[in-house]
């Protein structure tokens, strides 16, 4: 592995501003196994959270969030439909109603917003997770929460099944569904991954915030706050 | 709880390696190598090179160091005066920190 080749892992702003120094000191340690993964590391992180610039709505980084994000969705796809035609009828990527078969998507151009919109939510949630707790209890982390279960319930309803929307299309008609009709609110296996894994990553999300705040909290209890804060930034500051 | 933006703990998985590179900065301007091994020698660790450029990025961009103008491709870099008060308050709560554990530790 060429120190060349490990600069090209970063953005490319990075590597015109650190480039030729960056390489100079790989030129002088060289990359044993252990520091290239570090630099790996590094320059995932410098993509997914540029340390200059205005990150989100920088294209570089949408760019980069539809590419990661897309791949991430594409594979749970992927996994759901294994799963719906291991265990349950052949998934079917037809719009319109067939009997016993999950509908898929509306069309092809809904499809691609959800993922569009999809990919920035799972990259925003693995900023969440990288910067360490920093991002919780903040008016964008709930605003971002928000976001993501429309998202989530957007995805839901891409892959209701044929029943499911027969039901909607006639609710309507049919007034609110009868005890017979319970069977309609089954989910389908896609359904049940995507509920799952919002479930998994909400309660991550959540108990690390809990954590976070906790640990927070211990801090400013034990530790006695100097005039000014622990920066002299604040009031009674050179007191 | 809005946190202040000018603390260490903001540069999140890169705070504890950019605490290592202001102090290694307090002794003088120093390039990436001769940090890594003053580094090594003070504290034991070392630093890999993502590592390194990862939070002297992010010193950078905070303006606690800067580059010193430099013809080698070894760019060196210095404390400003911002970030010498932003070592000086972290060590202060560090000392905080110590001096109740060891209390503690007397109690015990």
């Amino acid at each position: 592995v060429t120190p060349q080749s490990l600069l090209r892992l970063y953005p490319r702003k990075w590597r015109e501003r650190y480039g030729e120094e960056f390489v100079a000191l790989l030129e002088q340690t060289g990359a044993t196994p252990g520091q290239v993964m570090d630099i790996v590391r590094a320059a995932a992180k410098e993509r997914l959270l540029p340390a200059t610039g205005d990150w989100m709505f920088g294209w570089g980084y949408i760019a980069g969030t539809l590419v990661v994000g897309s791949l991430i969705a594409l594979a749970a796809n992927v996994a759901a439909f294994a799963i719906h035609a291991r265990y349950g009828h052949l998934p079917s990527f037809n719009s319109t109603f067939s009997e016993g078969q999950p509908v898929v998507a509306y069309s092809p151009a809904i499809v691609s917003m959800l993922f569009a919109i999809g990919s920035l939510q799972w990259l925003v949630m693995l900023r969440a997770l990288l910067s360490g707790g920093q991002f919780y209890f903040s008016a964008r982390w709930v605003k971002v929460s928000g976001i993501e279960a429309m998202v989530w319930a957007a995805v839901i309803a891409a892959t209701a099944t044929a029943d499911q929307l027969r039901m909607f299309a006639t609710f309507g008609d049919a007034g609110f569904p009868s005890y017979s009709r319970v069977e309609i609110f089954e989910f389908s296996w896609p359904q049940c991954i995507t509920l799952c894994l919002w479930l998994a990553m909400s309660t991550t999300r959540y108990w690390d915030a809990v954590v976070a705040a906790r640990e927070r909290a211990k801090v400013r209890q034990q530790v006695p706050i100097p005039p000014g804060g622990f920066l002299g930034l604040g009031p009674g500051a050179g007191a | 709880v809005k946190k202040s933006s000018d603390d260490l703990q903001d540069l999140g998985r890169f705070s504890e390696p950019a605490l290592l590179i202001l102090i290694s900065l307090a002794e003088g301007p120093k390039h990436g190598y001769a940090m890594t091994q003053d580094i090594q020698q003070v504290s034991g660790q070392q630093l890999g090179p993502g590592t390194l450029y990862g939070a002297i990025t992010r010193l950078e961009a905070k303006k606690w160091i800067e580059p010193v103008p430099s013809n080698d491709r070894r760019r060196p870099y210095k404390l400003t005066a911002s970030g010498h008060r932003v070592l000086k308050h972290r060590l202060d709560s560090i000392k905080a920190m110590a001096k109740i554990a060891t209390s503690r530790l007397a109690t015990s």
